[in-house]
Order: C-alpha cells, then sequence, then structure tokens
C-alpha cells in the first residue's frame, strides 16, 4: 500500500475529530448576541431579527464620538521588510527551476528532485554563529556559516544590506533509502556567491505601538490577515528558560529562536475597518476601563480587548497567554498612536 | 423557504443569501473540514467558531465574493495556520519528541495497521503548512494553484511542502523514529 492511499485513509479517519456543529452553532450564537437555535434549521427564523439588530448596532456605533486626536508626536512606525534571494548560477540539477524566483517560503521542484528554500532573515534577526557542526565561510568578503550533512547542506551569510541570507539544498525523498545523496557543500558556496537580494517590500501598519511590555518584540506585520484589509501585529516575547538550541534528525545543530521566534508569541493587534462587527450586548462581554476616550469592552476570558469605534474601525487587542496581563494589554491600546493609512 | 447553498450561486442568489442560511447549510462540512485539519476536535470548535463569529461581522462582503464557502473555509485554513494556533502545536509536537514506538510487522495486515500508525504519527508532527497542504489536496482533492492562492503562496511553494511531507511520510513508514526537523518554519 502506498504513501498516498494510506494517508487518504488516515485522514478519513480524522473525521472521527469533527465538532458538534449545535455546539459550535450555540457559541457561535452567545457570542455574537443572537438568539439561540436549537438546532440548525432554526436558525433561519432569526433572520430578520438579526438584520434589524445589526442595523440599530451599526447606527449606534457611528453615532460615538471621535477618538482624541493624535499629539503630533513623532512615533516609530510598525513595520515588516521582506525581501528575497534571486540566484546568478545554479547547479545543473536545480538549473530546469532557475527561471523561477524562489520565495521566503520555500519554492522548489516537485517530488523527487533536488528542493532548494531560499529566504532573507528579518532586519533584526541574525544567526548565532560558532555552534557545533557548522563551518567559517565567507561570501564577498562578509561573514557566514555553512554546513553540509549526506541529508542537506545549509548556509547562512551577511547580505550587503546587513540582513542575513539563508539557503538550504537538500533531496526532497532522503529519508527514503536509497535516496541519499553526497553533500553539496561547493555548489552551496557557489551559490551563495551568485546571489543577489531583491529590491526590499514593506508593509506598515496603520499604528504604531510606542509602549510594548518588557522583552515583548514584533515579529510579524501583516495587512488581510484575518480579514480583507485588517491590519495585524504579531508580538513574542521569548521567556528566559526556552530552549535556544536544539538538534534536528540529521544531526544539524541549529538555531531555535532566529527560525521559530513567533512560536512564543504573547500579543495580537488587530484593527479592522468597519464597526459592523461589533455587538455591544454580546453574551460574554464585559465593560471595562475607556481606551483613549472610547468605550472598551473585554471578553469573559480576559484575553480579548475590544475597542469599537476606533478611526473608523475595530481596535482588537488579544494576550495569548497569562505572561501578558490584563492591565498591559490595557496599557498597549492606551499608547496606540493612530498613523493612518 | 430553504436553500441549497451551492458553490456557483449567480450574483442575485448570492446577495440574497443570509448568514444563518449559509451556516445552515455549510457549518456540518465546515465543521468536518477543521475536524481533518486540526485532528483536534476542541481546538476545531475553536478555530470554526472564531471563523463565524468573524464572518458574521464580514457577511455582507463575503457573500458578495463569487464561492463564500471557499472564503469561508480560507478562513478557516488561516485561523487554523496563524501563529497563535501554531504555539499550541508546537508545545504538543515538543512534547511528543522521540516519537512513537514501532509496532511489530509479522504480517501483510498487520504492516498496514503499523504504516497506517506511523503515517498517522507522522503528521501530526509535520509543519502546519505541511499538513494543511495534504489535506487540501489527499481530503478536499485541491490542485496545487488552488490551494497556494488558499495559502497566500505559489503552486511551486505547495509542490515543495508537499514534496517534503510526503517524504517525511514515506520516512515514517521505513523508520519507528521520526523526529521533528527544524528548517520549515522560517
Amino acid at each position: 500500500m502506498n504513501v498516498e492511499t494510506i494517508l487518504a485513509e488516515v485522514l478519513a479517519d480524522r473525521e472521527r475529530h469533527t465538532p458538534d456543529p449545535d455546539e459550535v452553532l450555540r457559541r457561535v450564537s452567545a457570542r455574537t448576541a443572537r438568539r439561540v437555535p436549537h438546532r440548525l434549521v432554526v436558525a433561519l427564523a432569526a433572520v430578520v431579527v438579526l438584520v434589524l439588530a445589526a442595523a440599530v448596532a451599526a447606527v449606534v456605533l457611528q453615532r460615538r464620538s471621535e477618538p482624541p486626536a493624535d499629539p503630533g508626536e513623532p512615533v516609530r512606525p510598525v513595520q515588516e521588510v521582506r525581501s528575497d534571494l534571486r540566484f546568478g548560477w545554479l547547479p545543473d540539477d536545480l538549473a530546469a527551476a532557475a527561471s523561477r524566483e524562489f520565495g521566503t517560503q520555500g519554492d522548489g521542484p516537485p517530488a523527487k528532485q533536488p528542493y532548494l528554500i531560499s529566504s532573507v532573515y528579518a532586519v533584526d534577526e541574525a544567526p548565532v554563529l560558532g555552534e557545533p557542526g557548522w563551518q567559517s565561510f565567507e561570501v564577498g568578503g562578509r561573514p557566514g556559516r555553512i554546513v553540509s550533512r549526506p541529508t542537506r547542506s545549509i548556509a547562512d551569510w551577511r547580505l550587503p544590506s546587513g540582513r542575513w541570507a539563508h539557503l538550504e539544498v537538500g533531496y526532497t525523498d532522503h529519508l527514503e533509502p536509497g535516496n541519499r545523496q553526497p553533500g553539496v557543500e561547493n555548489d552551496l558556496r557557489r551559490m551563495a556567491a551568485s546571489a543577489t537580494e531583491t529590491e526590499p517590500t514593506t508593509t506598515t501598519a496603520r499604528f504604531a505601538l510606542p509602549y510594548l511590555p518588557p522583552g515583548c518584540v514584533v515579529v510579524s506585520v501583516g495587512r488581510g490577515t484575518y480579514d480583507v484589509e485588517d491590519d495585524t501585529v504579531e508580538i513574542s516575547r521569548i521567556p528566559p528558560d526556552a530552549e535556544r538550541v536544539d538538534t534536528t534528525q540529521d544531526g544539524i545543530v541549529d538555531d531555535l529562536w532566529s527560525q521559530q521566534r513567533s512560536m512564543f508569541g504573547v500579543l495580537t493587534v488587530i484593527w479592522t475597518p468597519g464597526t459592523d462587527g461589533f455587538d455591544r450586548t454580546g453574551a460574554g462581554l464585559v465593560r471595562e476601563a475607556p481606551v483613549q476616550g472610547l468605550a472598551a469592552w473585554h471578553d469573559s476570558s480576559g484575553l480579548r480587548l475590544l475597542v469599537p469605534g476606533f478611526h473608523g474601525g475595530i481596535l482588537e487587542l488579544r494576550r495569548l497567554t497569562d505572561r501578558v496581563t490584563g492591565p498591559e494589554l490595557h496599557k498597549v491600546a492606551e499608547g496606540l498612536r493612530w498613523t493612518g493609512p | 423557504m430553504t436553500f441549497e447553498v451551492h458553490e456557483e450561486l449567480s450574483g442575485e442568489l448570492r446577495m440574497a443569501l443570509t448568514f444563518d442560511e449559509f451556516v445552515a447549510a455549510r457549518l456540518p462540512s465546515l465543521s468536518r473540514y477543521a475536524g481533518v485539519l486540526t485532528g483536534d476536535r476542541q481546538l476545531a470548535e475553536d478555530v470554526v467558531q472564531e471563523v463565524l463569529v468573524r464572518a458574521y461581522g464580514k457577511w455582507p462582503r463575503i457573500r458578495s465574493t463569487e464561492r463564500p464557502e471557499a472564503y469561508v473555509k480560507a478562513m478557516v485554513t488561516r485561523e487554523y495556520l496563524s501563529w497563535r494556533r501554531r504555539l499550541a502545536r508546537r508545545a504538543a509536537l515538543l512534547a511528543g519528541k522521540g516519537g512513537p514506538p514501532g509496532e511489530p510487522i509479522v504480517a501483510d495486515h498487520a504492516a498496514d495497521v503499523a504504516r497506517r500508525a506511523d503515517v498517522a504519527a507522522m503528521l501530526e508532527r509535520l509543519s502546519a503548512r505541511q499538513r494543511t497542504v495534504l489535506v487540501l489536496r489527499y481530503y478536499e482533492g485541491l490542485t496545487d494553484v488552488e490551494i497556494g492562492d488558499m495559502l497566500g503562496c505559489s503552486a511551486g511553494t505547495v509542490r515543495t511542502y508537499h514534496a517534503r511531507a510526503l517524504a517525511r511520510l514515506r520516512g515514517a513508514m521505513e523508520t519507528a523514529d521520526p523526529a521533528p526537523m527544524l528548517g520549515e518554519a522560517r
């Protein structure tokens, strides 16, 4: 039996994890402050009432006072800068894919072929040099590190811009017996020497965060993450006792933080244009101290802070763990500065 | 009046489609998809709930799209892939480090059972994106291009995720100690 067949069976078996739709509907209805239908079919009867309720809520929200004006002090924008690598030379077995631009998410040929993954580290990130098994090398006089195993070879080096590049070449089926390949260290060195960084693109949030709890750093800025036009900023706080270095299955010692910093996420700040998604009468919402003069609510868990009417949208702050407290969440919201589109 | 919410409603019918009608028709399907995607009933419930609350607020915009269900399904996928969910996944992954013990293979049927168990275990240990690609291809039957549209990446990237995920599943069928690899989540 081949792996695809087994996989299809395994996935079909996972249907047993399907949640009870009635329970989901009950919880959704509670959160949207709507009449709770006993069965799915009953939900159809509530349409008119709900539309009227939503309309009333929208009118009320539109009458809210405008938020206080920004004091005009310069603030540091919250932004993420992304760039990719282009290669002037590729080995023959990757040359067929040479016309493609390899992206930060990794791009390469289909199964049973060598693969290539390249990316550019975040502006303030760099690999840890001197880890066991890695050799030092230079690209254009700039420092780098390289490691080679029968399964794959990896190189990191500093680009002229100051950011660090990451390059990995391996074999897609290297875990299968007989498919192991020799290291491609020399190829990797040549590819690194031929690489250039693409023009960076910048995503800037429409708000700044002058205050963040100690140890917190912005790791991601996105637009349209949860909806069409939202701004979402994700913030991490690496715990002091976090595991820093790990060893992969094929024996490569690597830095966990630089690769998976977002795994230590503690806080998400979302601004969504429009206020039609908010219903102050929603079950579980509790009024709390105003934020920048606007009425604010938190949910029953205390993990979400909602500020409707913030510059024509809904400001939402979510703390993911107790490592950010409710007062800290409120302080982040209070300090948040609107910088505009 | 009842609605059958098909993928390709006419524009007029789409605009008349209420949120409740959509939910009544599609919640079971969305819940099943979330269950297969997450492999965790509680997480699936949380994901679908979160998405529907958001979809409720944006329903006029969503129903004006060509395929409302595909849009909401993409929201489910994104919600699952969001780092907040991966945070929980990572905890599970580290807790399971070392891999499940292999089962003795004594006959063809037993071998299939053991392989299925190994593949199921390794599926849990893939990166969230790799697992999502496999679910979208082998459960939802989407093409690389459709998966790329949903995940916001190229078809080539989807093929890479797919190839590497399958390689690890094949490895799980051959070895009894699949360990997580780094280099997937940069």
